[in-house]
C-alpha cells in the first residue's frame, strides 16, 4: 500500500534522514519511534506527502508521488505534531473549513467525526479556548474528515487525558479493523501497543529498527516496550 | 469558496482590528469635518467681502491693505474694500454689502516696532461668525508673522546703523525689506502652486495631498493584520495541512491575497463618499473640484491589491512571524516618512524625496490625490500603471514566496 525508498532529506547542508526504506501493507500499522531530533516529524511530513524529499520516492498502491501527490493527497489524512487549526474559527469552522466534501456532506461529515471522538459540545467553540488535550483530538478529527485510506498522526495522544486516549485508540483500532493503514509516531511505544502492527525506530535519521511488534518486543528480556525501546537505541550507538 | 469565507472570518475576528477599520475613517472624516472642510471651503468655494479701516495710515500697512486688494492669491477668497472711517465700515456690515470690517487703529505699526501689544479690531454679524472666525485665525498668524520679521528687520537696520551706515539709507532698507516681506507673505500661494489652500491658520496647506495621505497611510498599515496571519499560517503546520487538505499553495494563495485585498479596501472605503461629497461641495459652493468616482474606485483596488500582495511578500520572505511584523511595520513607517505621508515631501531631503517617489505608499496617495481633487487623465495613469507595475513584481514574488515555504515545510 505505502512504500518508501532511500528517503533522504537534507536542512541546508545537514542530513535528517539517511535513506530510509521500508513498505507497508494495507490495514497494517506502523508505530515510528525515536528520540527528539531523530526525524520523526519530518519522515511523517514526506509520507503525508507534505513535503518533498531531496532523494528517493514514495508510492502509494504503486504511484509514485511527486506530479501524482496532488491526487495521492485525497487519500491521505494527516495530523502533524503541531496543532494545524485556525484558533479562531470553532471547532465546527475548522472542520467544514478543511474538509474537501461539498457543503452539505462536509457538515454531516463534520457532526458524525466530532460525535467518534466525544468532539460535539465543543462544536461551537472557538479553538483558541480551548485546551491543549482537546485541540490534539480536533487536530485528529481534522485528519479524518475524508476517510482516508493512510492515516499519518504524529503524536496524537500527546496531551489527551487517559479516558480520551481510550476513545482515539478505540476509533484508531476501528479504522484499521476497517483497513486504513496507520502510521503513528510517539516517545512511548506502550500506549501504542494495542494498536501497531509494526514497528520502526529512528536514531539520527537512520532506521535501527523496522520489523513487526512481537520481534520488537523480544529486544527486551522481559517484553516491555519502553525497554526493548532503550535497548534497540543503546545498540545503534 | 468556504475557505476563503473562513480566511475572511478569521481576517476579521479581531475585535481591535475591526474597531481600528470602524474608527478610523470616521476619526478621518472627523478630522475632514472640523479641520480640512473649512479650509476647502475657504480655498474654493467661499467667497466674501472684507472692508479695511485703516487708522494707522503707516507705510507697511498700507503696503499690506494694498496687497491685500490687489492680490491676485486671495481674489477667489476675498475682496477688500478700503474704508476711510469705522462708522462706514459698520453701515457696510449692517446692510450686508460686506461680510467683515477689520478696524486697525492708529499707531499699530509703532506700538509693533516698539514691541508693545497690539490690537485689530473685527467687526461682523453672527450670519458671518465663520467669515470673521477664519479672518481672525488668518490675521493673529500674520500679525505673528509680520511682528516677528519686522523684529529681525529692525535688528538688521540697527547692525547697519552701528557700522556707521547712514540712518536713511538704514530706514530705506528696512522700509524695502518690509515691503519685499509682506509682498512674499501675501504670495505664498504663487510660491507654492495654485492647488495650495489657504487654512484657517493663515498657511498653505495642501489638504489634497493629506486626505489621501491618511487614507494611504491607513491602506499601508492594514498590511500588519496579512503579515501576521500569513506568516503564523507559514511558520506553523497550516500550510502543511492545507497541502494535504487540498488546499494547495496557489489556492492559499488566492485566498489570502483577496481576503488581504478586502481588508485593505475596507480601511480605504470611506474615501468613495468622501469623493462623491467632494464632487458634491464642490458643485453647491461653487468649487472646481475635477472629481472622478470610477478612478477612485480604481486606484483603491490596485493599492489594495499592492499592499496584500507586498504583506504576502514579506510574510513568505522572511522566515518568522515577529521579524516579518517588525519588517512590516518599519516599511510601512519608511514609506510614510519617505513618501510624505507623515512629513510634507517638500520638507524632506532629496534623497528621501526621490526614494519616496518610487514608493507604493506615495504612488498611491498622488493618485487617490488626482482621483478626488484634480483629475487628469494622463497623470492618473502615470500613476495607475505605477501601481500596476508594483503588482506585476509583487504578486509572483508572493507566490514563489509561498511555494517555497510549502517545499520547505
Amino acid at each position: 500500500m505505502l512504500s518508501a525508498e532511500g528517503i533522504v532529506r537534507r536542512y541546508g547542508s545537514t542530513a535528517v534522514l539517511h535513506g530510509i526504506t521500508f513498505s507497508l501493507e494495507q490495514g497494517e500499522s506502523l508505530g515510528l519511534f525515536g528520540p527528539n531530533g531523530s526525524g520523526k516529524s519530518t519522515l511523517l511530513d514526506i509520507l503525508a506527502l507534505a513535503a518533498r524529499p531531496d532523494g528517493g520516492t514514495v508510492r502509494m498502491d504503486g504511484i509514485k508521488a511527486g506530479s501524482y501527490a496532488a491526487k495521492l493527497r485525497r487519500h491521505i489524512g494527516y495530523a502533524p505534531q503541531e496543532i494545524a487549526l485556525f484558533e479562531e474559527l470553532t471547532v465546527r469552522e475548522n472542520l467544514l473549513c478543511w474538509s474537501r466534501l461539498p457543503s452539505r456532506e462536509a457538515g454531516r461529515k463534520a457532526l458524525e467525526t466530532a460525535s467518534s471522538l466525544n468532539l460535539t459540545d465543543l462544536l461551537g467553540k472557538r479553538v483558541g479556548a480551548l485546551s491543549g488535550g482537546m485541540k490534539r483530538r480536533v487536530n485528529l478529527a481534522v485528519a479524518l474528515l475524508s476517510d482516508p485510506e493512510l492515516l499519518v498522526l504524529d503524536e496524537p495522544f500527546a496531551g489527551v487525558d487517559a479516558e480520551h486516549t481510550d476513545c482515539m485508540l478505540e476509533l484508531l483500532i476501528e479504522k484499521k479493523r476497517l483497513g486504513v493503514t496507520q502510521i503513528l509516531s510517539g516517545h512511548s511505544p506502550e500506549a501504542l501497543l494495542p494498536l501497531i502492527s509494526r514497528v520502526m525506530v529512528l536514531s539520527a535519521g537512520r532506521t535501527v529498527f523496522f520489523g513487526d511488534t512481537a520481534s520488537f518486543l523480544d529486544q527486551a528480556e522481559d517484553g516491555n516496550a519502553g525497554r526493548a525501546l532503550k535497548k534497540v537505541l543503546g545498540s545503534a550507538k | 469558496m468556504r475557505f476563503m469565507l473562513y480566511d475572511l472570518k478569521r481576517m476579521f475576528s479581531g475585535k481591535a482590528l475591526v474597531i481600528m477599520l470602524l474608527i478610523s475613517p470616521l476619526a478621518v472624516i472627523m478630522m475632514f469635518s472640523v479641520i480640512f472642510a473649512p479650509m476647502l471651503y475657504t480655498a474654493k468655494g467661499l467667497h466674501f467681502k472684507l472692508a479695511v479701516c485703516d487708522e494707522d495710515g503707516s507705510a507697511p500697512v498700507r503696503e499690506f491693505i494694498n496687497q491685500l486688494v490687489n492680490s491676485q492669491a486671495l481674489a477667489e477668497l476675498v475682496a477688500v474694500y478700503p474704508v476711510p472711517t469705522t462708522d462706514l465700515g459698520r453701515q457696510l456690515v449692517e446692510s450686508n454689502d460686506v461680510s467683515i470690517l477689520v478696524h486697525i487703529p492708529e499707531g499699530l505699526f509703532e506700538d509693533m516696532r516698539a514691541g508693545k501689544p497690539v490690537e485689530i479690531t473685527i467687526f461682523s454679524k453672527s450670519a458671518h461668525a465663520l467669515e470673521a472666525e477664519l479672518i481672525t485665525m488668518t490675521l493673529e498668524s500674520s500679525l505673528y508673522a509680520v511682528g516677528k520679521a519686522q523684529n529681525l528687520m529692525e535688528s538688521a537696520k540697527d547692525f547697519l546703523v552701528k557700522k556707521d551706515i547712514a540712518s536713511e539709507a538704514a530706514e530705506e532698507f528696512l522700509s524695502e525689506a518690509t515691503k519685499k516681506a509682506i509682498s512674499e507673505y501675501m504670495e505664498r500661494r504663487e510660491i507654492l502652486g495654485k492647488s495650495g489652500t489657504v487654512s484657517p491658520m493663515g498657511e498653505y496647506m495642501p489638504v489634497e495631498y493629506y486626505l489621501s495621505a491618511v487614507f494611504s497611510l491607513f491602506a499601508a498599515l492594514a498590511m500588519l493584520p496579512v503579515i501576521h496571519y500569513t506568516a503564523a499560517d507559514c511558520s506553523g503546520a497550516i500550510l502543511r495541512r492545507g497541502l494535504v487538505c487540498g488546499q494547495g499553495s496557489l489556492r492559499f494563495y488566492i485566498v489570502r491575497l483577496v481576503s488581504g485585498m478586502l481588508l485593505v479596501f475596507l480601511v480605504q472605503v470611506m474615501l468613495f463618499p468622501s469623493s462623491l461629497l467632494l464632487g458634491a461641495a464642490g458643485s453647491l459652493l461653487g468649487g472646481s473640484y475635477s472629481t472622478r468616482p470610477a478612478a477612485t474606485i480604481a486606484v483603491m483596488l490596485l493599492s489594495s491589491l499592492c499592499f496584500s500582495s507586498l504583506a504576502i511578500v514579506i510574510s513568505t520572505w522572511i522566515p518568522a512571524e515577529r521579524p516579518a511584523l517588525w519588517t512590516g511595520f518599519f516599511l510601512v513607517l519608511f514609506m510614510a516618512v519617505a513618501g510624505g505621508a507623515l512629513i510634507p515631501a517638500g520638507a524632506l531631503p532629496l534623497w528621501a524625496e526621490t526614494i519616496g517617489k518610487w514608493l507604493p505608499l506615495r504612488i498611491s496617495m498622488r493618485a487617490l490625490s488626482l482621483s478626488l481633487f484634480n483629475y487628469n487623465r494622463g497623470l492618473f495613469m502615470r500613476e495607475a500603471l505605477r501601481l500596476a507595475a508594483f503588482c506585476v513584481v509583487l504578486l509572483p514574488a508572493g507566490f514563489l514566496g509561498l511555494h517555497g515555504r510549502g517545499r520547505g515545510a
